[in-house]
């Protein structure tokens, strides 16, 4: 009869460790899915959007950024530095900081509006207006 | 979680296992037939509490037959989730699939009458569940081309089903070797496999999936039983506001322990 209320007892605690088990940190696990998607791939613009204005670049010689494992980046203008994915004020953001080819340090930030495997798009605010750019990989 | 689950299950088994390797060290002295006798007899008394308890404890639960089930199901999730926004993009061309995919399963089940008038069954089951995922509506990101979601469905579960069903025998047969039943019930899945890292962001879906049951079963006189059942979710499988509906078909073999055991 020991024994069965023991087994009792063991399948309950499972199940009750089943049901309560606690989820990892969301805005953590948002990080780990956004590197996840950003990296090791070289992400070409597509579009540009300020306001009602849409250019496209789909078809021609156009800007690309390369995010790589090591936190690394490369660009087409020659910047190359380092990167970060952040979370702030609810806002998923890329963090830049980079040297340009005359060694220059640069720095910038753009918040991340939508992300997946193959669609990124970005955007940045200079004097009031929104500008969204939209990437995609080849 | 599955994973402490099935550390929780390997700790046991180690602790059982040491405390049975010292007792046995202990006893290589003894004469191994008294030994044998010992266990026979403990197997025994397990046997007789476990049947007194089930007696005392299901007294209106009688002729009760345990049985063995296994086959195979075949899944899909209809997805509702244009009110659910993230940062996240899924470009749906990519896994909007209508169709039902194979998983399996397998577990125990009991069968018997209730108050020695109905027919019953109670099913325990580990499932594999593999499924289709569409979406029905979907969302645009302009000027990109395509159509998206910001929630992508996992495809992939392990779960614990609990069912229990009523029976009618349909008089379709000789029922004397040949038994067809309509079954009906609500069935329990509970969730062991984690969420993928998509889901983890949402924690979308739901630790427990309520279903409703309807199938049909035929009995090869006595011998083995062969089992068609329709799973509706009756709820949705994903938290407000995304919508998801598991639908399943489940084919299925069952054999009485006693014939293999």
């Amino acid at each position: 009869m020991n024994l069965i209320s023991s087994i009792s007892k063991s399948v309950l605690l499972c199940i009750s460790l089943c049901v309560l088990s606690c989820n990892k940190d969301t805005t953590s696990n948002e990080l780990t899915l956004s590197y996840q998607y950003l990296e090791d791939k070289t992400w070409h613009l597509d579009y540009s959007q300020t306001s009602s204005l849409t250019k496209t670049y789909i078809g021609q010689s156009t800007y690309f950024i390369n995010f790589r494992k090591d936190k690394k980046t490369i660009d087409s203008d020659g910047l190359d530095g380092t990167y970060s994915v952040e979370k702030i004020n609810n806002q998923l953001q890329i963090h830049v900081q980079a040297v340009t080819m005359q060694l220059n340090p640069i720095e910038y930030i753009y918040n991340i509006e939508s992300i997946g495997a193959k669609h990124l798009v970005l955007s940045y605010t200079t004097a009031g207006t929104i500008t969204n750019l939209f990437y995609s990989i080849k | 979680m599955y994973k402490s689950l099935l550390l929780v299950f390997f700790i046991n088994n180690l602790v059982i296992s040491t405390v049975a390797y010292g007792q046995r060290s202990k006893q290589s002295a003894l004469d191994i037939e008294s030994l044998i006798q010992k266990e026979n007899k403990t197997i025994k008394s397990i046997k007789t509490s476990f049947k007194k308890l089930r007696e005392s404890t299901f007294v209106n639960f009688t002729e009760t037959e345990f049985s063995l089930v296994s086959g195979m199901n075949f899944s899909k999730q209809i997805i509702e989730s244009s009110k659910y926004n993230s940062t996240f993009n899924y470009y749906l061309a990519n896994f909007n699939k209508n169709a039902s995919k194979p998983g399996y399963y397998g577990g125990v089940r009991i069968d018997g009458l209730y108050k020695q008038k109905v027919p019953y069954s109670f099913s325990i089951t580990l499932n594999k569940l593999s499924t289709g995922t569409y979406y029905r509506d979907q969302k645009k990101i302009n000027p990109i081309v395509g159509e998206f979601s910001n929630f992508k469905g996992d495809e992939q579960f392990f779960t614990l089903k609990l069912a229990s069903h009523l029976k009618q025998l349909l008089p379709i047969f000789n029922t004397e070797k040949y038994k067809l039943s309509m079954v009906a019930g609500p069935s329990f899945d509970l969730r062991l496999s984690e969420a993928s890292i998509d889901n983890k962001v949402s924690n979308a879906y739901h630790k427990v999936f309520i279903n409703g049951d309807l199938g049909l079963e035929f009995n090869n006189q006595q011998f083995y039983t062969l089992f068609i059942q329709y799973q509706q979710g009756l709820t949705s499988i994903t938290k407000s506001p995304i919508k998801t509906n598991l639908t399943r078909f489940e084919l299925g073999f069952m054999i009485k322990a006693s014939d293999l055991f």
